[in-house]
Protein backbone atom coordinates (compact mmCIF):
# COMPACT_ATOMS: atom_id res chain seq x y z
CA UNK A 1 0.00 0.00 0.00
CA UNK A 2 1.34 3.41 -0.90
CA UNK A 3 0.21 6.87 0.07
CA UNK A 4 0.59 9.85 -2.27
CA UNK A 5 2.42 12.62 -0.42
CA UNK A 6 3.02 15.04 -3.27
CA UNK A 7 2.05 15.72 -6.88
CA UNK A 8 4.31 18.07 -8.83
CA UNK A 9 4.85 19.49 -12.32
CA UNK A 10 8.40 19.63 -13.64
CA UNK A 11 9.16 21.96 -16.55
CA UNK A 12 10.70 20.14 -19.54
CA UNK A 13 12.94 23.18 -20.18
CA UNK A 14 14.86 22.51 -16.97
CA UNK A 15 17.99 20.39 -17.18
CA UNK A 16 17.54 16.76 -16.25
CA UNK A 17 19.83 17.42 -13.27
CA UNK A 18 17.25 19.68 -11.72
CA UNK A 19 14.87 16.75 -11.73
CA UNK A 20 17.52 14.59 -9.99
CA UNK A 21 18.04 17.32 -7.36
CA UNK A 22 14.32 17.83 -6.98
CA UNK A 23 13.89 14.13 -6.21
CA UNK A 24 16.76 14.21 -3.72
CA UNK A 25 15.26 17.23 -1.98
CA UNK A 26 12.11 15.19 -1.41
CA UNK A 27 14.20 12.30 0.01
CA UNK A 28 13.13 10.04 -2.84
CA UNK A 29 15.06 6.75 -2.81
CA UNK A 30 13.56 4.99 -5.80
CA UNK A 31 12.02 6.27 -9.02
CA UNK A 32 9.83 4.63 -11.63
CA UNK A 33 9.42 6.10 -15.09
CA UNK A 34 5.94 5.30 -16.33
CA UNK A 35 6.17 3.70 -19.77
CA UNK A 36 2.47 3.66 -20.74
CA UNK A 37 0.48 6.46 -19.21
CA UNK A 38 1.65 9.96 -20.27
CA UNK A 39 1.69 13.16 -18.25
CA UNK A 40 -1.53 15.18 -18.40
CA UNK A 41 0.49 18.28 -19.46
CA UNK A 42 2.29 18.66 -22.81
CA UNK A 43 5.21 20.72 -21.40
CA UNK A 44 5.57 19.29 -17.95
CA UNK A 45 6.68 16.04 -16.48
CA UNK A 46 4.38 14.83 -13.72
CA UNK A 47 6.10 13.69 -10.55
CA UNK A 48 3.98 11.76 -8.08
CA UNK A 49 5.75 11.17 -4.78
CA UNK A 50 4.52 8.23 -2.72
CA UNK A 51 5.36 6.73 0.60
CA UNK A 52 5.61 2.97 0.71
CA UNK A 53 6.35 1.68 4.19
CA UNK A 54 9.41 3.63 5.33
CA UNK A 55 10.68 4.40 1.85
CA UNK A 56 9.75 7.24 -0.47
CA UNK A 57 9.41 6.62 -4.19
CA UNK A 58 8.47 8.76 -7.17
CA UNK A 59 6.48 7.95 -10.27
CA UNK A 60 7.54 10.02 -13.28
CA UNK A 61 5.21 10.57 -16.20
CA UNK A 62 6.55 12.04 -19.46
CA UNK A 63 4.53 14.18 -21.88
CA UNK A 64 2.85 12.11 -24.58
CA UNK A 65 5.22 13.12 -27.43
CA UNK A 66 8.25 12.43 -25.27
CA UNK A 67 6.94 9.03 -24.31
CA UNK A 68 6.58 8.14 -27.96
CA UNK A 69 10.06 9.38 -28.93
CA UNK A 70 12.70 6.92 -30.02
CA UNK A 71 15.63 7.55 -27.70
CA UNK A 72 14.14 9.57 -24.86
CA UNK A 73 12.42 6.68 -23.01
CA UNK A 74 15.81 4.89 -23.00
CA UNK A 75 17.49 7.97 -21.55
CA UNK A 76 14.84 8.09 -18.85
CA UNK A 77 15.30 4.38 -18.13
CA UNK A 78 19.02 5.09 -17.75
CA UNK A 79 18.20 8.00 -15.44
CA UNK A 80 16.00 5.68 -13.38
CA UNK A 81 18.74 3.02 -13.10
CA UNK A 82 21.42 5.53 -12.13
CA UNK A 83 19.21 7.15 -9.52
CA UNK A 84 18.61 3.72 -8.01
CA UNK A 85 22.36 3.00 -7.82
CA UNK A 86 23.13 6.29 -6.15
CA UNK A 87 20.37 5.96 -3.61
CA UNK A 88 18.61 2.71 -2.65
CA UNK A 89 21.32 0.28 -3.79
CA UNK A 90 24.37 1.89 -2.22
CA UNK A 91 22.41 2.94 0.91
CA UNK A 92 21.51 -0.65 1.71
CA UNK A 93 25.14 -1.74 1.71
CA UNK A 94 26.76 1.23 3.38
CA UNK A 95 24.25 1.47 6.21
CA UNK A 96 24.83 -2.12 7.35
CA UNK A 97 28.60 -1.65 7.35
CA UNK A 98 28.38 1.74 9.08
CA UNK A 99 26.47 0.00 11.88
CA UNK A 100 29.19 -2.67 12.24
CA UNK A 101 31.91 0.00 12.42
CA UNK A 102 29.96 2.05 14.99
CA UNK A 103 29.41 -1.04 17.16
CA UNK A 104 33.11 -1.92 17.13
CA UNK A 105 34.18 1.64 17.96
CA UNK A 106 31.69 1.57 20.83
CA UNK A 107 33.10 -1.73 22.06
CA UNK A 108 36.58 -0.17 22.13
CA UNK A 109 35.21 2.87 23.94
CA UNK A 110 33.49 0.74 26.57
CA UNK A 111 36.67 -1.28 27.15
CA UNK A 112 38.79 1.83 27.64
CA UNK A 113 36.52 4.41 29.24
CA UNK A 114 33.82 2.10 30.67
CA UNK A 115 31.15 4.31 29.10
CA UNK A 116 29.06 3.85 25.97
CA UNK A 117 28.93 6.04 22.90
CA UNK A 118 25.80 7.10 21.06
CA UNK A 119 26.10 4.23 18.55
CA UNK A 120 23.10 5.32 16.51
CA UNK A 121 24.54 8.80 16.05
CA UNK A 122 27.99 7.45 15.12
CA UNK A 123 26.39 5.04 12.59
CA UNK A 124 24.48 7.97 11.05
CA UNK A 125 27.64 10.12 10.90
CA UNK A 126 29.71 7.39 9.21
CA UNK A 127 26.90 6.69 6.77
CA UNK A 128 26.44 10.40 6.04
CA UNK A 129 30.16 11.04 5.51
CA UNK A 130 30.34 8.27 2.90
CA UNK A 131 27.04 9.09 1.25
CA UNK A 132 27.69 12.84 1.10
CA UNK A 133 31.13 12.30 -0.34
CA UNK A 134 29.78 9.93 -2.99
CA UNK A 135 26.59 11.68 -4.05
CA UNK A 136 26.83 15.34 -3.14
CA UNK A 137 30.51 16.28 -3.03
CA UNK A 138 31.18 18.82 -5.82
CA UNK A 139 34.05 16.76 -7.25
CA UNK A 140 32.32 13.39 -7.00
CA UNK A 141 28.66 14.12 -7.61
CA UNK A 142 27.14 11.94 -10.31
CA UNK A 143 27.00 14.83 -12.78
CA UNK A 144 30.82 14.98 -12.73
CA UNK A 145 31.01 11.39 -13.86
CA UNK A 146 31.99 10.88 -17.48
CA UNK A 147 28.91 10.00 -19.56
CA UNK A 148 26.40 11.48 -17.13
CA UNK A 149 27.02 14.94 -18.50
CA UNK A 150 24.07 14.70 -20.85
CA UNK A 151 21.90 15.17 -17.75
CA UNK A 152 22.89 18.83 -18.16
CA UNK A 153 20.52 19.00 -21.12
CA UNK A 154 16.84 19.66 -20.68
CA UNK A 155 14.29 17.01 -21.57
CA UNK A 156 13.09 19.33 -24.31
CA UNK A 157 16.59 19.54 -25.88
CA UNK A 158 16.97 15.79 -25.65
CA UNK A 159 13.54 15.34 -27.22
CA UNK A 160 14.40 17.73 -30.06
CA UNK A 161 17.73 15.96 -30.62
CA UNK A 162 15.82 12.73 -30.73
CA UNK A 163 13.38 14.18 -33.26
CA UNK A 164 16.17 15.60 -35.51
CA UNK A 165 18.01 12.27 -35.57
CA UNK A 166 14.92 10.30 -36.42
CA UNK A 167 13.95 12.79 -39.15
CA UNK A 168 17.47 12.62 -40.64
CA UNK A 169 17.39 8.88 -40.54
CA UNK A 170 13.89 8.15 -41.81
CA UNK A 171 12.67 11.14 -43.80
CA UNK B 1 50.15 -15.40 1.55
CA UNK B 2 50.96 -13.14 -1.39
CA UNK B 3 53.88 -10.96 -2.27
CA UNK B 4 55.87 -9.25 0.50
CA UNK B 5 55.61 -5.45 0.26
CA UNK B 6 57.49 -4.09 3.26
CA UNK B 7 57.83 -3.72 7.00
CA UNK B 8 57.13 -0.82 9.32
CA UNK B 9 58.07 -0.38 12.95
CA UNK B 10 55.59 1.49 15.10
CA UNK B 11 56.69 2.86 18.47
CA UNK B 12 54.24 1.89 21.23
CA UNK B 13 54.04 5.56 22.25
CA UNK B 14 52.17 6.48 19.06
CA UNK B 15 48.43 6.91 19.30
CA UNK B 16 45.86 4.42 18.08
CA UNK B 17 44.70 7.08 15.61
CA UNK B 18 48.25 7.39 14.21
CA UNK B 19 48.40 3.62 13.72
CA UNK B 20 45.10 3.79 11.78
CA UNK B 21 46.48 6.69 9.75
CA UNK B 22 49.81 4.89 9.03
CA UNK B 23 47.91 1.88 7.70
CA UNK B 24 45.58 4.03 5.65
CA UNK B 25 48.39 6.07 4.11
CA UNK B 26 49.97 2.83 2.91
CA UNK B 27 46.68 1.74 1.34
CA UNK B 28 46.32 -1.23 3.68
CA UNK B 29 42.89 -2.88 3.26
CA UNK B 30 43.05 -5.45 6.02
CA UNK B 31 44.77 -5.70 9.41
CA UNK B 32 45.36 -8.88 11.39
CA UNK B 33 47.21 -9.58 14.61
CA UNK B 34 49.93 -12.23 14.37
CA UNK B 35 48.90 -15.03 16.74
CA UNK B 36 52.28 -16.77 17.04
CA UNK B 37 55.13 -14.30 16.76
CA UNK B 38 56.26 -11.39 18.96
CA UNK B 39 58.38 -8.40 17.95
CA UNK B 40 62.11 -8.17 18.74
CA UNK B 41 61.95 -4.79 20.43
CA UNK B 42 59.56 -4.39 23.42
CA UNK B 43 58.99 -0.73 22.46
CA UNK B 44 57.96 -1.39 18.87
CA UNK B 45 55.15 -3.13 17.02
CA UNK B 46 56.31 -4.62 13.73
CA UNK B 47 53.95 -4.30 10.79
CA UNK B 48 54.48 -6.72 7.90
CA UNK B 49 52.68 -5.69 4.74
CA UNK B 50 51.97 -8.13 1.92
CA UNK B 51 49.49 -8.63 -0.90
CA UNK B 52 46.71 -11.18 -0.68
CA UNK B 53 43.79 -12.21 -2.85
CA UNK B 54 40.10 -12.66 -2.16
CA UNK B 55 36.97 -13.21 -4.22
CA UNK B 56 34.33 -10.51 -4.37
CA UNK B 57 31.19 -11.77 -6.10
CA UNK B 58 33.19 -14.48 -7.80
CA UNK B 59 35.93 -12.21 -9.11
CA UNK B 60 39.50 -12.39 -7.76
CA UNK B 61 40.56 -9.13 -6.14
CA UNK B 62 44.04 -8.30 -4.84
CA UNK B 63 44.38 -6.34 -1.60
CA UNK B 64 47.03 -5.27 0.91
CA UNK B 65 47.19 -6.95 4.29
CA UNK B 66 49.16 -5.78 7.34
CA UNK B 67 50.14 -8.24 10.05
CA UNK B 68 50.74 -6.59 13.42
CA UNK B 69 53.46 -8.32 15.45
CA UNK B 70 53.11 -7.20 19.07
CA UNK B 71 55.86 -6.97 21.71
CA UNK B 72 55.80 -9.95 24.03
CA UNK B 73 54.17 -8.24 27.05
CA UNK B 74 51.32 -6.95 24.87
CA UNK B 75 51.00 -10.30 23.11
CA UNK B 76 50.58 -12.06 26.48
CA UNK B 77 47.67 -9.80 27.45
CA UNK B 78 44.46 -11.36 26.11
CA UNK B 79 42.63 -8.14 26.91
CA UNK B 80 45.00 -6.05 24.80
CA UNK B 81 44.88 -8.52 21.91
CA UNK B 82 41.05 -8.43 22.08
CA UNK B 83 41.21 -4.65 21.98
CA UNK B 84 43.45 -4.70 18.90
CA UNK B 85 41.11 -7.24 17.29
CA UNK B 86 38.18 -4.87 17.74
CA UNK B 87 40.31 -2.07 16.31
CA UNK B 88 41.13 -4.18 13.26
CA UNK B 89 37.46 -5.16 12.76
CA UNK B 90 36.46 -1.49 12.56
CA UNK B 91 39.40 -0.72 10.25
CA UNK B 92 38.69 -3.71 8.01
CA UNK B 93 34.98 -3.01 7.61
CA UNK B 94 35.75 0.45 6.31
CA UNK B 95 38.85 -0.30 4.22
CA UNK B 96 38.02 -3.76 2.97
CA UNK B 97 34.27 -4.39 2.95
CA UNK B 98 33.15 -0.91 1.95
CA UNK B 99 35.94 -0.34 -0.57
CA UNK B 100 35.12 -3.59 -2.36
CA UNK B 101 31.39 -2.93 -2.24
CA UNK B 102 31.98 0.44 -3.91
CA UNK B 103 34.17 -1.22 -6.48
CA UNK B 104 31.49 -3.86 -7.15
CA UNK B 105 28.92 -1.11 -7.44
CA UNK B 106 31.11 0.67 -10.00
CA UNK B 107 31.19 -2.58 -11.98
CA UNK B 108 27.38 -2.76 -12.06
CA UNK B 109 27.27 0.86 -13.07
CA UNK B 110 29.79 0.19 -15.80
CA UNK B 111 27.75 -2.75 -17.14
CA UNK B 112 24.57 -0.70 -17.21
CA UNK B 113 26.25 2.19 -18.98
CA UNK B 114 27.58 -0.32 -21.50
CA UNK B 115 24.12 -1.77 -22.09
CA UNK B 116 22.54 1.66 -22.48
CA UNK B 117 25.25 3.01 -24.78
CA UNK B 118 23.65 1.64 -27.95
CA UNK B 119 20.26 3.01 -26.98
CA UNK B 120 21.49 6.58 -26.71
CA UNK B 121 21.13 9.02 -29.62
CA UNK B 122 24.34 9.31 -31.68
CA UNK B 123 24.55 13.05 -31.10
CA UNK B 124 27.05 15.41 -29.54
CA UNK B 125 24.85 15.71 -26.45
CA UNK B 126 25.19 12.05 -25.57
CA UNK B 127 28.45 10.95 -27.18
CA UNK B 128 29.84 7.82 -25.50
CA UNK B 129 32.90 7.91 -23.22
CA UNK B 130 35.46 5.19 -22.49
CA UNK B 131 33.81 2.87 -19.99
CA UNK B 132 37.01 2.22 -18.03
CA UNK B 133 36.94 5.92 -17.05
CA UNK B 134 33.75 5.28 -15.08
CA UNK B 135 35.37 2.57 -12.99
CA UNK B 136 38.53 4.59 -12.48
CA UNK B 137 36.44 7.54 -11.40
CA UNK B 138 34.45 5.56 -8.83
CA UNK B 139 37.48 3.78 -7.42
CA UNK B 140 38.90 7.21 -6.65
CA UNK B 141 35.53 8.37 -5.28
CA UNK B 142 35.39 5.24 -3.07
CA UNK B 143 38.80 6.01 -1.63
CA UNK B 144 37.92 9.60 -0.84
CA UNK B 145 34.65 8.47 0.79
CA UNK B 146 36.57 6.09 3.05
CA UNK B 147 38.99 8.86 3.95
CA UNK B 148 36.03 11.08 4.86
CA UNK B 149 34.51 8.44 7.11
CA UNK B 150 37.92 7.85 8.73
CA UNK B 151 38.12 11.50 9.76
CA UNK B 152 34.72 11.11 11.40
CA UNK B 153 35.79 7.98 13.29
CA UNK B 154 39.19 9.32 14.38
CA UNK B 155 37.48 12.26 16.10
CA UNK B 156 36.71 9.92 18.98
CA UNK B 157 39.06 10.63 21.94
CA UNK B 158 40.01 6.97 22.31
CA UNK B 159 42.15 7.33 19.18
CA UNK B 160 44.30 9.92 20.99
CA UNK B 161 45.51 7.33 23.47
CA UNK B 162 48.85 5.66 22.82
CA UNK B 163 49.15 1.90 22.38
CA UNK B 164 51.21 1.85 25.56
CA UNK B 165 48.50 3.70 27.48
CA UNK B 166 45.83 1.35 26.14
CA UNK B 167 47.87 -1.62 27.31
CA UNK B 168 48.28 -0.07 30.74
CA UNK B 169 44.55 0.67 31.05
CA UNK B 170 43.50 -2.89 30.26
CA UNK B 171 46.27 -4.33 32.46
CA UNK B 172 45.14 -2.14 35.35
CA UNK B 173 41.51 -3.13 34.81
CA UNK B 174 42.51 -6.76 34.90
CA UNK B 175 44.35 -6.22 38.17
CA UNK B 176 41.31 -4.54 39.74
CA UNK B 177 39.03 -7.37 38.60
CA UNK B 178 41.44 -9.99 39.95
CA UNK B 179 41.44 -8.30 43.37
Amino acid sequence: MSEVIGHYKFDVNQPLWRLWEFLEKHSVENIYVEDKEPSQYPDYVEVIIRKRGRSIEALIKLPKDYLEAYYLPHIMRFFETMYYYFHAYIDDFIDGYAEDIAMNINKLHEEIFSTSLDVENLRREIFRSIKNCMCYHPNNAPRKTPFFYFFDYSLKTLYETDYRIIRRRFV
Amino acid sequence: MGEYVGRLSININVSLGSLWFYLESRNVNKVVIHDLKTSYDPYYIEVDIHTDETHVYGEPVKYLQAVLILPEHMFRSNEFVDLMDTFSKAYNTLHFDIVFIISDWAKHLQEDIESFKDKMPPSKAVSPIPIEKVREFYTAVGKSCVKNASQEILRNPLFNLSLKKLYEIVAEKKKITAR
